[in-house]
């Protein structure tokens, strides 16, 4: 049976074989994880498929304005990062069965990968067709993120690849 | 070809080495991180050892001979007030230590100065034998404009001008070369010909011109600058100094140039850097490293061909920071600039 998650105004449905998690919602992250070393982040979803686990964070500028805390490279590795921590964290210490059991699941598999899903502003202009090359956005988490995933993606609904185990959708207003 | 260069206390660079790939070379950094300075002390070197083969009266390498040429090289591609001003006077280490070690170790060069020298190095290790070609140095600006009165003026006068222009010239004055290689240097001369609309001939009265089919000789002053440059590399390739073998460092390729023709240089760079020619570039294009990558990906296996480079101001002085890949580098100011100014862009969209 295929799941599905949203995140913003985006729809995520993910295939039978896959088993996804919105890992910002786990009470293992609100309640204890989060406050770890002064405040963690979190990706948006977990997803375990086959012999890999993929991260995938979410950001939707086409209706909210992008308000800017830290560069969005730095912010989506800083994310990955606390996200990796709190699964190992969750793996011994949660109280949620199967929290504890996911964690555990997507700790096993022999390959991390990292997916930034884009959704940009809708007004390009001349000399920002888009907002963000997504190929700069690439690099710059390749140089971040090398040791977790030497080759993390950038997409969005419309170029999602094969080897993504979920499709995308839009939610109207 | 390069292996490593090493440089102690030389200008901004406290200490740092830097390991050459046979291939193409490239370094990043911010304006005034020291970029040409790495360029020109390897291109120093090498220049001064393939010029002393050339001399009327070739002697083999002696101490004495190097120590002062290669003081009077450094100077005259530097130009500083006098050659210890080449030396940091930061940590207190007055003395400044550059080495450069080749593939050929018989070339292997190091020597030494403090910030009193005047017209000598010390010279610690002695090479065996000169550099058989001289190295190619590719300023920002073209020179095929001046070439007709750069030299003999140069000749005939004490002038201030950075002496790699003037080798620059010196090979651009080259012969085009006959023979089996013809085929090859049309192959290599032919997309740069392409864009160019013509061909660069040197006339019998000293000066360039591009000469265009069905149209006779256009004066070099009145092609556009950025196509100059690349007449600059077509003449370099026909006379052999690009071909082969031998040295190419190339400060900012993809000055004055538009992206479609930087896209022609990293071509041109990438495909010399297959060629045996080993390219060091440096640039602030992030467009030109993305070609540069791209072409890359297409050859694939690349990684042991290619090195990078970015140059870290630090307030102990310029850090190295290098890899095979452009990923490898931590710093790398023109993506972070790109990259910011796309987020103040996504907080007005």
């Amino acid at each position: 049976m295929t799941t599905t998650l949203k995140e913003q105004r985006l729809a995520f449905t993910f295939a039978d074989t896959a088993e996804p998690t919105q890992y910002d919602e786990w009470t293992f992250y609100r309640r204890q994880f989060n406050a770890v070393c002064g405040g963690t982040k979190a990706v948006d979803f977990i997803c375990v498929d086959d012999d890999q686990v993929w991260l995938i964070e979410v950001k939707d500028y086409r209706q909210h304005r992008r308000t800017k805390v830290v560069d969005l490279g730095d912010e989506i590795a800083g994310k990955v990062r606390d996200t990796l921590a709190g699964l190992v964290a969750a793996h011994c210490n949660a109280n949620d069965a199967e929290e504890k059991r996911l964690a555990n699941q997507a700790l096993r598999r022999s390959r991390c990968r990292v997916v930034l899903h884009l959704e940009q502003p809708q007004n390009p202009s001349r000399l920002f067709p888009t907002s963000v090359n997504p190929d700069n956005l690439r690099l710059k988490l390749r140089q971040l993120l090398k040791a977790i995933d030497a080759h993390p993606k950038v997409v969005d609904q419309y170029s999602l690849t094969d080897d993504m185990p979920w499709t995308v959708t839009g939610i109207a207003q | 070809m390069l292996k490593t260069l090493e440089l102690k206390n030389f200008t901004l660079f406290p200490d740092a080495t830097l390991s050459f790939a046979p291939g193409l070379n490239v370094i990043v950094g911010e304006n005034g991180a020291g970029k040409s300075h790495l360029l020109k002390v390897a291109y120093a070197a090498i220049a001064n050892a393939a010029q002393q083969a050339n001399e009327p009266t070739v002697a083999e390498p002696t101490k004495t001979l190097l120590q002062k040429s290669l003081a009077d090289k450094l100077v005259k591609v530097f130009r500083p007030e006098s050659l210890g001003r080449l030396a940091s006077r930061r940590q207190g280490g007055h003395r400044c230590q550059v080495s450069l070690a080749f593939e050929k170790s018989s070339l292997d060069t190091a020597f030494s100065f403090s910030t009193r020298s005047q017209s000598e190095v010390q010279i610690d290790r002695l090479p065996s034998v000169w550099q058989d070609k001289a190295p190619v140095f590719m300023p920002t600006r073209e020179l095929l404009t001046q070439y007709h009165w750069l030299l003999p003026f140069y000749e005939s006068h004490y002038v201030d001008i950075e002496e790699q222009h003037i080798d620059l010239c010196k090979l651009l004055g080259a012969l085009a070369i006959k023979g089996p290689r013809e085929k090859k240097i049309a192959e290599l001369v032919a997309p740069l010909e392409d864009a160019m609309g013509g061909r660069v001939v040197l006339d019998k009265n000293g000066r360039f011109y591009l000469r265009i089919p069905g149209q006779g000789n256009l004066e070099m002053p009145l092609v556009a600058e950025g196509l100059r440059k690349l007449a600059m590399l077509a003449r370099l390739i026909t006379t052999g100094s690009l071909l082969d073998k031998g040295y190419l460092f190339w400060d900012e390729p993809e000055a004055n140039l538009n992206p479609k023709l930087i896209k022609l240089v990293a071509w041109a760079a990438f495909t010399l850097s297959q060629q045996g020619i080993q390219v060091v570039i440096a640039t602030h294009s992030l467009f030109l490293l993305k070609e540069l990558e791209l072409l890359s990906r297409e050859a694939e296996g690349m990684e042991a061909q290619q090195r990078y480079f970015s140059l870290v101001k630090t307030p102990d002085g310029v850090q190295v920071e290098q890899g095979s890949r452009i990923d490898d580098l931590q710093t790398l100011v023109l993506l972070d600039e790109e990259l910011a100014q796309s987020d103040r862009h996504m907080e007005l969209a």
